[in-house]
């Protein structure tokens, strides 16, 4: 085990034991990139932000569950997922409903994806493009790209193996290109 | 890498952070006090129900053996386990059924004679 997987183990230890400031320590370092995650995931930071007090909640509530085979962030993100989707099935808006829409339109781009983001206002259109991804490509992407998780800890918050998690990506990728570029390849399955 | 990853990777990373709000961190660090542990209790193994169930149905089964004892006939042959302070008279089927449960083997009156007679012959051997 190592250093890092260490310190984790014993910060949930005391959290498990009711140490506020461990809790302290923890949502320092990790309420700001749940919380990212959590608002690019859903596209609403109002609704990200209850979604990151519910994961607190739960690892507070939990603590004494966590196991160091996983590593604390991948914890944590899996949390978070798991609360999101939880929030979407309970407002009658399954999965599907996060689908690609075809009728939304995204202005092509044709260049060099520097320019690109330089250009067309890069940060709403990448989080426009991402929104139109559907869920899984876009929690892998974010989980890859923005959280920096490796394959086999994405593999594990979205409870597939890592195959499927690299299979997510590449496809996530890919789409997101033909998105932001305005390139399309209609053999592109929907998802999975 | 290949040329979608570089893009993903430079399109999501050059997205800025979302900076949690004031509130978000206040409503988070007062999770713990309003959410306290419950305090430890001096029973280590959760719910006392189980253990007190248990207890509860050992003790039916020790009155209901107790009383099944009591009141059972103790005419033929008999053999006596004797200490110092008890004495429990014991029929040929409660023999039986004693070296049944004890040996997982049948024995008869004649061989559990036999058996007796030895392990008082041996009992009353000198020691060396």
């Amino acid at each position: 085990m190592t250093q890092n997987a260490l310190e984790e183990k014993a910060l949930m230890e005391r959290i498990a034991r009711g140490d506020a400031g461990a809790f302290r320590e923890l949502s320092d370092t990790h309420l700001g990139p749940i919380v990212t995650f959590a608002t690019r995931l859903i596209q609403n930071q109002a609704e990200a932000e209850e979604i990151a007090q519910e994961t607190f909640l739960r690892a507070w509530q939990n603590a004494g569950r966590y196991e160091s085979k996983a590593k604390l962030t991948t914890w944590l993100h899996t949390i978070a997922r798991n609360v999101a989707i939880d929030r979407l099935r309970k407002k009658s808006r399954s999965e599907e409903a996060f689908e690609i829409d075809d009728e939304r339109d995204l202005a092509p781009y044709s260049g060099r994806p520097s320019q690109l983001l330089v250009q067309k206002q890069q940060h709403e259109d990448v989080k426009d493009a991402l929104g139109r991804l559907p869920e899984r490509q876009r929690s892998a992407l974010l989980l890859c790209h923005e959280q920096g998780l490796s394959n086999p800890e994405i593999a594990q918050v979205l409870e597939t193996s890592i195959e499927g998690a690299e299979s997510l990506l590449s496809r996530g990728r890919r789409r997101l290109r033909e998105l932001l570029t305005g390139e399309h390849n209609p053999k592109e399955p929907s998802d999975e | 890498m290949n040329d979608d990853e570089r893009f993903s990777h430079e399109a999501l990373s050059r997205l800025s952070p979302v900076e949690p709000s004031a509130d978000l961190r206040r409503m988070v660090a007062q999770i713990p006090l309003r959410h306290p542990r419950e305090a430890r209790s001096f029973w280590p193994f959760g719910s006392l129900w189980a253990p007190s169930f248990a207890l509860a149905a050992a003790a039916l089964l020790g009155l209901f053996v107790g009383s099944q004892s009591a009141g059972a006939p103790t005419t033929g042959s008999t053999a006596s386990l004797s200490s110092d302070e008890t004495s429990i008279a014991l029929d040929d089927e409660d023999l039986d059924d004693l070296i049944m449960m004890a040996t997982s083997a049948h024995f008869s009156p004649d061989e559990w004679d036999l058996f007796m007679t030895s392990a008082h012959n041996e009992n009353t051997e000198e020691p060396y």
